[in-house]
């Protein structure tokens, strides 16, 4: 159990997870306990449950429209400062050029040893969306790149999963086609390691052999963020 | 799709920048969300500030939407909620406003309401109520109202140590009734 540092030994130590859905933990508290839900799994399910329950507290609060401006002025303010479509804006020539470029220096770097991998921090995302593919990457820095863990999910018939790597507010980078093993591994070159920390981890749902461009060109199926370990 | 799993979608799609995901998801989603900040906040024009944060944030984070594993609506809910709760308690810190102020009694749903009530409303109202109304009371003002230990012990007229005991075993309570 992870309830050690809860001195009331006559009671649940789970019912932590209620106390932080509750807002009741002080900050150091909710801190340590947030750190805890990174590494328990079941913890994190416990904290979802009472998440659920507690969130359905507002089920008989009647919906309330909020006046027009209010979009407005979320949406003036999303304008200037992100500039995020980098689905459609970027040209093509772009991706092209910056493939070729980080194609360069990552064989540049592991030539010459430059990749100082042992100083970076394991990453791990979970990659979950609407559908019920479910997997997750862990950074492995003496790998030097991802292992990649399908945990559910499987592509639909006529179709591949392919890994897309997000950088904050760069065009998508293809990691490759998911293979159908539950585990696998994908080697990352440097650039791609030194934006892994901020980065978002997608899956597209493409044809055969991958997308027949260099962005995604099918639904994207799932979703990410990496998070440091 | 399902109505979450429309939700999930454009949370994906707003992770990677789809401002008309966005758009959709705010027309979907905002109602909902204004009427928690202003039940926590019982303040429209604050409600509407907070709303502003609340999307810009939804904006930001969309990319950590699958990390606690929380069901669409209550991931965003959880968010409005918090968000909110923040703002009350920077404006608390300086009114102090437990004092005078007390816990809106939020009553079970009503029998109109519970019609439409999703499972999880029912079973945490059939709960709450094998609860005695004061700590029934507590849990809801917790969520509700941002109501801390040291603010419930004020209200309820107890120490503070004694009003954790009280909740805590409140809450084991609680989820004994709902894993039944």
């Amino acid at each position: 159990m992870t309830g050690s540092e809860t001195p009331e030994t006559d009671e649940d130590p789970r019912i932590d997870a209620a106390e932080y859905a509750l807002g009741l933990l002080s900050a150091p508290e909710a801190e340590a306990f947030e750190a805890r839900l990174i590494h328990d799994p079941e913890l994190r399910q416990d904290y979802a449950a009472w998440a659920e329950y507690f969130a359905a507290l507002t089920d008989s609060i009647p919906p309330d429209a909020p006046p027009v401006q209010v979009w407005n002025q979320i949406n003036a303010a999303l304008t200037p400062e992100v500039p995020r479509s980098y689905w459609q804006q970027l040209h093509p020539l772009k991706y092209l050029l910056g493939g070729i470029l980080a194609a360069g220096l990552a064989w540049a770097a592991l030539t010459f040893g430059l990749i100082d991998s042992d100083t970076a921090p394991e990453l791990r995302a979970e990659i979950a969306g609407a559908s019920d593919l479910r997997v997750i990457a862990l950074y492995s820095p003496s790998a030097g790149g991802l292992v990649v863990e399908r945990a559910a999910g499987a592509s639909p018939a006529g179709s591949v999963y392919e890994l897309w790597l997000i950088a904050d507010g760069a065009s998508p980078m293809s990691l490759g086609v998911l293979p159908d093993d539950a585990r696998s591994f994908v080697s990352l070159d440097a650039d791609q390691v030194a934006v892994l920390g901020s980065a978002l981890l997608a899956i597209s749902q493409e044809p055969p052999g991958g997308s027949p461009g260099i962005v995604p060109t099918g639904p994207v199926v799932a979703v990410g963020q990496m998070v440091a370990l | 799709m399902t109505p979450n799993q429309q939700i999930e979608d454009w949370i994906a799609r707003i992770a990677l920048g789809d401002r008309d995901a966005f758009t959709s998801l705010y027309g979907a989603t905002s109602a909902k969300l204004f009427s928690v900040a202003v039940r926590v906040l019982n303040d429209r024009a604050e409600s509407e500030e907070a709303l502003q944060e609340i999307y810009l944030r939804i904006w930001d984070k969309a990319g950590m939407y699958a990390v606690n594993g929380l069901s669409p609506m209550t991931w965003l809910i959880t968010l409005a909620r918090n968000h909110a709760i923040d703002r009350l308690r920077k404006r608390a810190r300086v009114a102090s406003r437990m004092e005078h102020a007390d816990l809106v009694p939020d009553s079970a749903p009503g029998p109109a309401q519970a019609a439409e009530a999703s499972l999880e409303a029912v079973a945490l109202g059939r709960c709450l109520e094998e609860l005695p109304p004061d700590r029934a009371q507590a849990v809801r003002g917790a969520y509700l109202d941002g109501a801390s230990y040291a603010e419930l012990a004020a209200h309820f007229d107890v120490p503070v140590n004694t009003m954790r005991t009280w909740l805590r075993r409140s809450l084991i309570k609680l989820k004994e009734c709902l894993s039944r």
